[in-house]
């Protein structure tokens, strides 16, 4: 049951972003066709742990049905038919050139009132229209990773982002996001349509400020930008081409060691930064103070002494000491926790963020819990990713 | 019709970036937002400012919606939002976890104005457990949640480094808030019932890495021997890189998916399959078994070539690659123009603006972004004297300090 419960959806998709959207789609109740070719979709060969079984494909396909069909013309009129029946299809050309494709207009002259939902890498104009992406290419593209800071261990190279896959994730919210307007459409005028989005494009808003530009905020930057393009034009290297490292003093929102472990001081405000002075002891006030001057080497250095001292003094005592003063002082904070430890973390069993899934060959899961709680379904019926092909004769009986 | 959330009425109760851009998503797909400030101006107005109550990263989150402002504290306020709420859909709200009740704008009590309510809640920990009474912003979400630590990143003292491209856990919530409420007025269309929908950034930062959170009993022995590992050492009192680097150690052979340096930029290899990797060993002349030597002859011949050569190779083998490009050139990149993804807006206050487009296309319903952010409390006194207040009941409030 759920908020989707009665829908329809086949899922053509074979990538991150497609899978996101489908799942959004079952847990909220609908039933999801997911099609695969006869060696699988790709991600259940992602750093599998058995054949065709898979972390990834297991975390992003709960409660899908599998229906495996042979890539050919005649496996694409048969989803056409299968599309016929659904009220959305998910489809991508984002990191290959699709497995399955149906003819829309043709499965539309018969159907008026399909929702049919695709995400391709780059857009449909451009010189870069007709390639394919996948998350670490995105990245690149996008500018995250050089946005990121990170090196490898040379200290030059930029390293990738590797805790989320966030274009493919954040394509995938946003299809989600185009499938409930379009159903809102839908049941407010009859009328089906097509949704398309791009990682690119996910990506880029999805980096705030730093991809749009502000002629008076940015009056200081765009000049800075000007001078990268053109030097990167005039063929200098990378390593000349990197803007030094601007230094950032802000103990107030960063995260410090403590005797036995990590936590983070999350004061982002006037007001909390106040609290958070009190609360680690220092007089450090930074741009809270109006004579401040980031550009003068001498408050920078007596600034660079204090966050010195607050790490050191941090040091002395462990988190939980930490966080019962920082809670006291009304300053956000959290302890630094491994995502392996989650299992472990008493907060996040108590809201249920985690829920036991039983997978019919992988045994008793730990899997996430979808991130939207709908008051009208407080509970939610997990059920486990399909095996390879499990509801082929199922399906397709129905067609 | 324009949009297809065209005639929805959103009242937003929102500070910094979550629920804002979540709120600028529905007036991208043509809802009207009214956001809810406090009269000296929510916290992201005032934050890096470089105008009177404007800066940058307020003016991108809050794209065409009208601003209201009003001191929640304050009685009047109440009085002021409950004779509102019958006009709106929805609701959204991200303050801290104790001020709606406070405030008197809960669930519970907006819900007895108006029933059919769809109401959408955000949280930065759930509503449950040790922690749901804390307030928290990305950072403190990103070290609570794992991803602070599967990134990796270490500052000058050791101590954990925060993922700074973007605020991942706030964007992310931003999009599920959105994806809640809207799925939250079709469920609406379809029953005539309102509901509270509750989020949090925890969940969406757990659902940003499902893969590496979950515990699976058959894929998991390594896994468990490194956690064992990590645990004793810290119990030792091992420092947080020690920690990192018995996680995840550094993988020397990841020569097929990572960023090398060219003669002229940077580029990504970016192959996945083993199809892709079998090709990059191919096009870079890497035999089965890889020295380190190897990777660093590999490494001086690429920093003699252009990028652009070297990129053309590994497109001509089908493999994934791309210049590592900034953000902020992106504005202006070819592929982002040829596409139309940015257009122009004039703010009153401040000026010229290249702002990004929604990226979700749709064919019945298209949407054209409404205007720029509002200035602080520009349509406080029209949507008073709409609800009835004369002007020198408007004129008292504002001398009272409660708009």
């Amino acid at each position: 049951m759920g908020i989707y419960a009665g829908l329809k959806v086949l899922e053509l998709a074979d990538d991150i972003p497609g899978a996101v959207a489908g799942l959004a789609c079952s847990t909220r109740g609908a039933e999801v066709i997911k099609v695969e070719p006869p060696e699988g979709d790709p991600l259940r060969h992602v750093a599998s742990y058995e054949t065709g079984e898979s972390r990834l494909f297991q975390a992003l396909n709960r409660g899908k049905r599998s229906v495996v069909i042979e890539p050919s013309e005649d496996g694409n009129r048969l989803l056409e038919r299968i599309a016929r029946d659904c009220d959305i299809v998910i489809a991508s050309r984002a990191r290959r050139a699709p497995t399955f494709a149906i003819d829309e207009a043709r499965v539309r002259e018969a159907h008026a009132g399909l929702i049919y939902v695709e995400v391709s890498a780059f857009g449909d104009k451009g010189p870069w229209a007709d390639r394919y992406a996948n998350e670490l290419v995105m990245q690149a593209f996008s500018g995250a990773i050089m946005a990121e800071r990170k090196t490898r261990p040379d200290g030059v190279t930029p390293a990738t982002i590797c805790s989320t896959r966030f274009s493919e994730h954040g394509a995938g919210l946003m299809m989600s996001i185009g499938i409930a307007a379009a159903l809102l459409h839908r049941e407010r005028t009859g009328e089906g349509q097509r949704v398309t989005t791009s990682l690119l494009h996910a990506l880029l808003m999805l980096q705030g400020g730093r991809s749009v530009e502000n002629e008076m905020a940015d009056a200081r930057t765009l000049p800075v930008r000007q001078a990268l393009l053109d030097a990167r034009a005039a063929g200098q290297g990378f390593r000349t081409l990197i803007r030094p490292e601007r230094v950032i003093i802000n103990p107030y929102y960063r995260a410090y060691q403590t005797r036995d472990g990590a936590m983070f001081v999350g004061a982002l405000t006037r007001g909390l930064r106040d609290k958070a002075r009190a609360a680690l002891e220092t007089d450090l006030m930074l741009r809270d103070d109006p004579d401040w001057d980031p550009k003068n080497p001498d408050h920078m250095a007596k600034a660079a002494e204090q966050q010195a001292e607050i790490e050191r003094r941090v040091k002395l005592r462990t988190t939980a000491e930490w966080i019962e003063i920082l809670e006291h002082a009304g300053v956000p904070t959290g302890e630094v926790v491994f995502p392996e430890d989650m299992v472990d973390t008493p907060h996040v069993r108590e809201n249920e963020y985690l829920i036991d899934v039983l997978h019919p060959t992988a045994g008793k899961l730990l899997q996430v819990a979808p991130p939207i709680r709908y008051g009208r379904w407080p509970t939610y019926d997990a059920r486990p990713s399909p095996t390879k092909g499990s509801d082929t004769a199922k399906v397709l009986g129905r067609y | 019709m324009a949009g297809p959330l065209s005639g929805i009425r959103v009242l937003e109760f929102s500070q910094v970036i979550a629920a804002p851009f979540a709120g600028q998503v529905l007036t991208d797909l043509g809802a009207e937002v009214l956001k809810v400030e406090p009269p000296e101006g929510e916290s992201w107005r005032l934050q890096a400012s470089f105008a009177e109550k404007e800066s940058k990263a307020y003016q991108c989150l809050n794209r065409g919606k009208r601003c209201l402002t009003l001191h929640m504290s304050r009685p009047e306020s109440r009085e002021i939002v409950h004779r509102l709420i019958p006009d709106f859909d929805a609701v959204l709200i991200n303050y801290r976890p104790d001020a709606a009740a406070r405030f008197g704008i809960d669930y519970p009590t907006l819900s007895k104005i108006k029933p059919d309510l769809v109401y959408v809640d955000l949280t930065a920990f759930g509503r449950h457990g040790q922690w749901a009474d804390r307030p928290g912003y990305d950072g403190a979400v990103q070290a609570v949640s794992g991803l602070m630590a599967a990134e990796g990143k270490t500052r000058e003292d050791e101590s954990p480094g925060t993922i700074s491209f973007t605020a991942i856990a706030d964007y992310g919530s931003g999009c599920v808030l959105a994806d809640a409420l809207i799925s939250g007025l079709y469920h609406r269309e379809r029953t005539g019932e309102g509901q509270m929908i509750e989020c949090s950034l925890l969940a969406t930062a757990l659902n940003l890495q499902p893969e590496v959170v979950m515990e699976h009993p058959v894929a998991d022995s390594e896994r468990n021997l490194r956690r064992a590992t990590r645990r004793k050492r810290a119990s030792e009192g091992a420092p947080y890189s020690e920690l990192l680097s018995i996680r995840a150690p550094h993988d020397p052979s990841d020569f097929h998916h990572r960023v090398y340096l060219t003669a002229d930029g940077a580029i990504v290899v970016a192959a996945e399959t083993a199809d892709e990797i079998a090709s990059v060993r191919k096009v870079f002349a890497l035999g089965e078994s890889i020295s380190q030597q190897d990777i660093g002859r590999l490494e001086a011949e690429l920093e003699l070539r252009t990028a652009d050569s070297v990129l053309q190779c590994l497109f001509d083998a089908g493999i994934p690659a791309s210049p590592v490009n900034l953000t902020e050139e992106m504005s202006i990149h070819p592929q982002v123009r040829d596409n139309g993804w940015m257009f122009d807006l004039n703010h009153p206050a401040t000026g010229a603006q290249r702002a990004i487009r929604n990226p979700l296309c749709f064919s019945a319903s298209p949407a054209e972004p409404a205007g720029p952010s509002p200035m602080l409390g520009q349509d406080t006194t029209l949507v008073l004297s709409r609800l009835g207040y004369s002007a020198s009941e408007i004129d008292a409030l504002r001398a009272q300090g409660v708009i």
